[in-house]
């Protein structure tokens, strides 16, 4: 640190710019940065260095507390705020380092959550924890058994994965729909369950296709129905310290057909208003639906099961009549809320319509196995 | 403040090696500290895809990924594409459709045009505009830009031998 009688006149005005901002005198605390952002100019200037061409005082004074006010008409974001990162290589060394920072650290995997959080200072972590190196994270095993996949697995790695597009299809349909490629580079299907919003793409496909998931943690390894995992919006059962490993999907019947299919106004890179989820099993026939199970999304807090949806299907014929009284039902079970996406009217009538569509593809689906 | 770490990775096919904090992006990395300023930020939020660079070969946007993220791995960027100051098909390309005005826009279609092309090199308009979803254009509308990712592709097939 430079020590200059510049410096120290800094110094002196920060702290009455602070005692201004806290003492929420607006004027005088507007009027303050303004002659600190001069004098840091004069600062740079009078010690002549190069590096210090942003002119910013926390650059000089060495902390990031004032750079979100600076200059808003600036071409340049904001830095973040600070925090640690750490990369542990195994599921015991992660846990470890959750335990040890007790509710101040986050996991990253892709990132596009949580990032931007960090930057629009929703969540302030003290240590991002990068989990994507864990071998246990990474899994992707289709077998007799089930899937086992991986909580960091990126939804394009999903996508290109044969056995996911033919047994798992409304997972496929969920992955090739988050966001762009970019973001399908990087977003994991366990990150969008973790951050539990009402209208995630993939929550609706997991709790469909019956998906249980793998929870590491101080107190050891439990397990939840993926249906049960987000309790409300950016609410899960996670307790502090916990971490979601894997999501695991029991072996498909024979004749099962899954599928998964938002409304959005857009044709790609929007947000559900509605969003449908289905798996229905036919018997050998092809003619009756012998198992369903129907989740909605962005209809309520939180992705949910609707079991009274996948009952009116269950032991019914294979007809336009059938997914037509289960729309119905759905429609009756339903409270939306109105938002900017939708009115309540809208998210109704949407609703029903698009669980008529999504069993209706599920059933073909299953038929031409 | 949190301590500064070293990062090595292969930027455009070349070992780099620079100093970040945990929480400087990927894309701050490369303007600011590396000086490579071809990648655009835009929303900085992952909505536009102006600053989208290729990771190991996969697009993403640079404003997500943390620079510390990205040790042992290889970046390309826009300045990677261009061979010994001639320009690449997709880039000529762009510049006979006029698929850009004001080119912001533009470092980002085209590292998302070189992935699209390097998993699929015959794709159809439908593909084209599904894969380009993740980069916004706000002055040419997307036409002329699918149509010069059109003719680069056409121009790849009939120059392959």
């Amino acid at each position: 640190m430079l020590k200059t009688p510049a410096l120290n006149t800094l110094r002196a005005l920060k702290v009455l710019h602070l005692t201004a901002a806290l003492r929420q005198n607006a004027r005088k605390a507007r009027y303050l940065f303004h002659k600190l952002s001069v004098t840091t100019q004069g600062v740079a200037v009078t010690v002549g260095a190069k590096r210090w061409n942003s002119r910013h005082p926390a650059d000089i004074l060495g902390d990031n507390s004032e750079r979100r006010h600076f200059d808003p008409h600036s071409s340049r974001s904001p830095h973040m705020r600070d925090f640690e990162y750490q990369c542990p290589r195994s599921l015991a060394a992660a846990v470890a380092l959750f335990a040890e920072h007790n509710g101040s650290a986050r996991p990253l995997a892709g990132g596009t959550d949580l990032i931007d959080h960090i930057r629009a200072e929703r969540l302030t972590p003290d240590v991002v924890i990068d989990i994507k190196r864990i071998p246990e994270l990474n899994v992707l095993e289709c077998s007799d058994q089930g899937l086992r996949l991986g909580a960091a697995v990126c939804c394009r790695r999903i996508c290109a994965t044969e056995e996911i597009y033919r047994h798992y299809t409304a997972l496929h349909d969920s992955c090739s729909i988050i966001g762009g490629i970019q973001i399908q580079n990087r977003a994991s299907v366990g990150g969008n369950i973790c951050n539990a919003g009402p209208a995630a793409d993939s929550t609706p496909s997991l709790i469909a296709l019956d998906a249980v998931c793998v929870i590491a943690g101080p107190n050891g390894p439990r397990e939840v129905p993926a249906e049960s995992f987000c309790v409300s919006k950016g609410q899960t059962v996670l307790e502090r310290g916990e971490l979601l490993v894997e999501l695991r999907f029991p072996a498909r019947s024979p004749r099962s057909g899954s599928h998964y299919r938002r409304f959005i106004p857009r044709n790609e890179m929007d947000i559900a208003v509605v969003g449908v989820g289905a798996s229905v099993t036919l018997d050998e026939a092809g003619t009756t639906i012998l198992d369903a199970r129907i989740a909605l999304g962005a209809v309520a807090a939180a992705p949910f099961f609707a079991a009274p949806v996948s009952q009116a299907l269950i032991d019914q014929p294979a007809t336009d009549e059938t997914y037509a009284a289960a729309g119905e039902v759905a429609r009756q079970m339903i409270s939306p809320i109105t938002d900017m996406r939708g009115t309540r009217e809208f998210r109704l009538h949407v609703t029903g319509v698009l669980v008529e569509r999504v069993v209706r593809e599920a059933v073909a689906r299953a038929a031409a196995t | 403040m949190s301590k500064k770490r070293i990062v090595t990775c292969t930027i455009n096919g070349r070992d780099e090696s620079f100093l970040c904090q945990p929480r400087q992006t990927l894309l701050e990395v490369l303007r600011d500290v590396l000086d490579l300023t071809g990648t655009k930020e835009g929303c900085s939020n992952g909505n536009c895809g102006a600053c989208t660079v290729l990771l190991n070969g996969a697009a993403v946007d640079s404003c997500l990924v943390l620079a510390v993220e990205c040790e042992g791995v290889e970046i390309e960027t826009i300045e990677g594409v261009a061979d010994h100051g001639r320009l690449a098909p997709v880039q000529q390309a762009f510049l006979t459709n006029a698929a850009l005005q004001c080119g912001i826009c533009t470092p980002g279609f085209i590292m998302s045009t070189q992935a699209l092309l390097h998993e699929n090199p015959n794709p159809t308009e439908e593909q084209i505009r599904f894969y380009l979803a993740g980069n916004l254009c706000r002055c040419t509308g997307y036409d002329k830009i699918v149509r010069a990712v059109q003719q680069t592709a056409d121009h790849k097939i009939a120059d392959a031998p």
